[in-house]
C-alpha cells in the first residue's frame, strides 16, 4: 500500500514536472504580437534585420563580406531591402532607385517574374527561426495552417540556458511523419542563438543556426524612412514603357 | 446475429489506416513509398507563356518552375526522375536542351545541358562545367510535398500516397471513379476540391502498367474567375529500378565553392 502511495506520488512528481521557459521568451512574444518589433540577427554570411511597427515592416540584408560604399550611410546600411509602408511594397535596388507596387500586382501576370515581386510577402515575413515566439504573421502565407511550436524542454548548457521546441508534421491518419526543432540559447537571460532541425525517421539534419543580436521594441527612428534623395519608379506591367525600360517616377524624397 | 469468423477476422485485421485502391495502383504506390523508382515521362501539354517578358529563372519549388523557363513555354517536354532514398535526379528536356536538379545528401545542384550534335555541353550555375551546391531545406521539402520534376506529375503522384505517409498540409484526393475499356485498359479517377481550387486525374493502365496521366485543374483567381489548367502526361517508364548513373555530378561538372 505504501509502495503504492510513493508510486503514485513519483509519477504525479513526473506529470507535474513543467519545463519553466525563459522569462524573457514571454517578452519577446508580446513584441510580435503588438507587431512592435526590431530584430537584428546574423548567419554565417550575413547580417539581417527585421523591423515592424504596426502597419510597417522591413526587412534588410547586409553582407558581412561585401561593403558596397554607396550602400552605407556613417558604416552601417540606411536603407531597407523590402519595405511596406501605408499600403505600398517597396523594393530596393540602392540608396538612390525604388520600385512601387500594390498587393494586386505581387502575383499579378503582367509583371516580369524576374522581379522577384511574387516572394516579397515571403521576405516581409519573420523568419522561419522564430517560430515559437510567433503566433501571427500578417505577411505569411495563410494556405498553410500554421500550429506553433512547444516547448519540450528547458535547461542548461555550459553558461547558456536553453528551451527546446519541437514542431511536428502529421499525416493525415495522424502519424508523426517528420519534427522541427528549435534549440533557443539564452546568454544572461538574453537569446543569443538559435539553432533548427529536422528529425525525420531518426536522422537529424541540420537546417540552419543563426546568432541573434538583439529583439526590442524600440525602433531606431530611420528604420523605415526611404533615404532622402531616393526615386522611386512605378512597376513595370508589360506595357510598351516597361519593355523600353522607360519607367515612370512616382515618387522623389 | 451469428457472425462468421472470416468476417469478423476480416473485420478486425482491416489496417484502418491503408487506403488500399483497387487494382495497379498499389505497385506504383511502393514504389513512391520505398523511394526508390525511375521516372521517363513526356509532358504533352506545353505550358503557357505567363508574361510579356522573357522568363529566364528555374526555380525550384515543389516540381521545378518550368514556366519561368522561356525555352520551354509552348514545347511539349520530356523527363526523368531518378529517386534513391533521400537522393534525386529530376530532368527536363526539350531534346536539344535539358534543365537538371542532382539533390545529393545535403546539397542540391541545378545545371543545365545542351546537345550539340554528338556532344554534350554542361553548364552550371557557376559557368560553363562549374557548378556549386546549396543548401537542401528539408522542411520545405516535406510541407510542401516531395518533387517529381513536373508540377502536374508531382501533384498527381503525392496524390496517390497511403494517407498514414501522406503530410496533412497536403490536400487528399478520394477516388471517385474507376472502370475499364476496351483492349485491357482501364483507369482510376482521384479528385480534390479546395477553397480556391479543385483538380482531379485520371490514371490509365495498360493491364498493371500505368501509361498516361491527364489532369485538369481549375483556379480561382483573385478575381473569382475560374482558370483552367490542362496536363497530359505519358509515362513510358515507371520501375523500382533505380538508375544509378544519373545520382552523381557528371564528370563534365566541377564543383566549385560560391563563397
Amino acid at each position: 500500500m505504501r509502495l503504492c502511495i510513493v508510486l503514485l506520488l513519483a509519477m504525479l512528481y513526473q506529470a507535474i514536472a513543467v519545463y519553466a521557459e525563459q522569462p524573457n521568451a514571454e517578452k519577446y512574444r508580446s513584441y510580435f504580437a503588438v507587431e512592435q518589433f526590431y530584430v537584428e540577427y546574423a548567419d554565417d554570411k550575413q547580417n539581417y534585420v527585421v523591423a515592424g511597427s504596426g502597419e510597417k515592416r522591413m526587412a534588410t540584408i547586409a553582407s558581412q563580406f561585401y561593403s558596397d560604399e554607396l550602400d552605407y550611410y556613417n558604416g552601417k546600411k540606411d536603407y531597407p531591402n523590402v519595405l511596406y509602408l501605408e499600403g505600398k511594397y517597396y523594393q530596393f535596388l540602392d540608396r538612390h532607385t525604388a520600385t512601387v507596387a500594390l498587393d494586386y500586382h505581387l502575383n499579378s501576370h503582367e509583371v516580369d517574374v524576374r522581379g522577384r515581386w511574387n516572394t516579397l510577402k515571403n521576405r516581409l515575413c519573420i523568419p522561419d527561426e522564430f517560430a515559437p515566439l510567433v503566433l501571427k504573421d500578417r505577411f505569411r502565407s495563410d494556405s498553410f495552417n500554421y500550429v506553433m511550436p512547444i516547448l519540450v524542454e528547458s535547461g542548461k548548457v555550459g553558461t547558456y540556458e536553453f528551451d527546446k521546441y519541437c514542431l511536428q508534421l502529421h499525416s493525415h491518419t495522424g502519424r508523426v511523419l517528420s519534427e522541427t526543432v528549435y534549440n533557443y540559447y539564452y546568454d544572461k537571460g538574453n537569446l543569443c542563438r538559435i539553432d533548427s532541425l529536422f528529425v525525420r525517421n531518426g536522422k537529424s539534419s541540420k537546417l540552419g543556426s543563426i546568432k541573434v543580436k538583439q529583439i526590442t521594441d524600440v525602433i531606431p527612428e530611420k528604420t523605415f524612412k526611404i533615404p532622402k534623395g531616393c526615386k522611386v519608379y512605378a512597376i513595370g506591367l508589360g506595357d510598351m514603357n516597361d519593355l523600353l525600360d522607360q519607367r515612370e517616377i512616382v515618387e522623389r524624397y | 446475429m451469428k457472425i462468421r469468423l472470416s468476417t469478423l477476422i476480416m473485420l478486425i485485421g482491416f489496417p484502418a489506416h491503408a487506403i488500399t485502391f483497387a487494382g495497379p495502383i498499389n505497385i506504383y504506390q511502393d514504389c513512391l513509398v520505398n523511394n526508390k523508382l525511375t521516372i521517363r515521362y513526356e509532358s504533352c501539354f506545353p505550358l503557357e507563356r505567363d508574361t510579356n517578358r522573357n522568363k529566364v529563372e528555374i526555380n525550384g519549388k515543389s516540381g521545378m518552375n518550368l514556366d519561368s523557363a522561356h525555352f520551354l513555354t509552348n514545347q511539349a517536354f520530356k523527363g526523368i526522375v531518378v529517386v534513391n532514398g533521400d537522393d534525386k535526379y529530376e530532368e527536363i528536356s526539350t531534346g536539344r536542351i535539358s534543365v537538371c536538379r542532382l539533390i545529393k545528401e545535403d546539397k542540391v545542384y541545378f545545371f543545365s545541358k545542351e546537345i550539340k550534335g554528338d556532344k554534350t555541353i554542361y553548364y552550371g550555375n557557376e559557368g560553363k562545367g562549374k557548378v556549386s551546391a546549396s543548401g537542401r531545406n528539408l522542411k520545405s521539402e516535406h510541407f510542401s510535398g516531395y518533387s517529381y520534376g513536373d508540377e502536374s506529375l508531382t501533384r498527381s503522384l503525392n496524390a496517390i500516397l497511403p494517407l498514414e505517409l501522406m503530410p496533412n498540409v497536403l490536400p487528399v484526393y478520394h477516388r471517385i471513379a474507376e472502370g475499364r475499356l476496351g483492349n485491357c485498359f482501364s483507369y482510376v479517377d482521384l479528385c480534390t476540391e479546395q477553397n480556391e481550387w479543385s483538380e482531379a486525374f485520371r490514371y490509365y493502365f495498360s493491364g498493371n502498367k500505368l501509361v498516361k496521366i491527364i489532369g485538369l485543374s481549375l483556379t480561382r483567381d483573385n478575381q473569382g474567375k475560374e482558370v483552367p489548367k490542362k496536363a497530359l502526361i505519358k509515362i513510358e517508364e515507371f520501375s523500382p529500378n533505380v538508375l544509378h548513373e544519373y545520382l552523381s555530378l557528371p564528370k563534365e561538372l566541377k564543383e566549385v565553392n560560391r563563397w
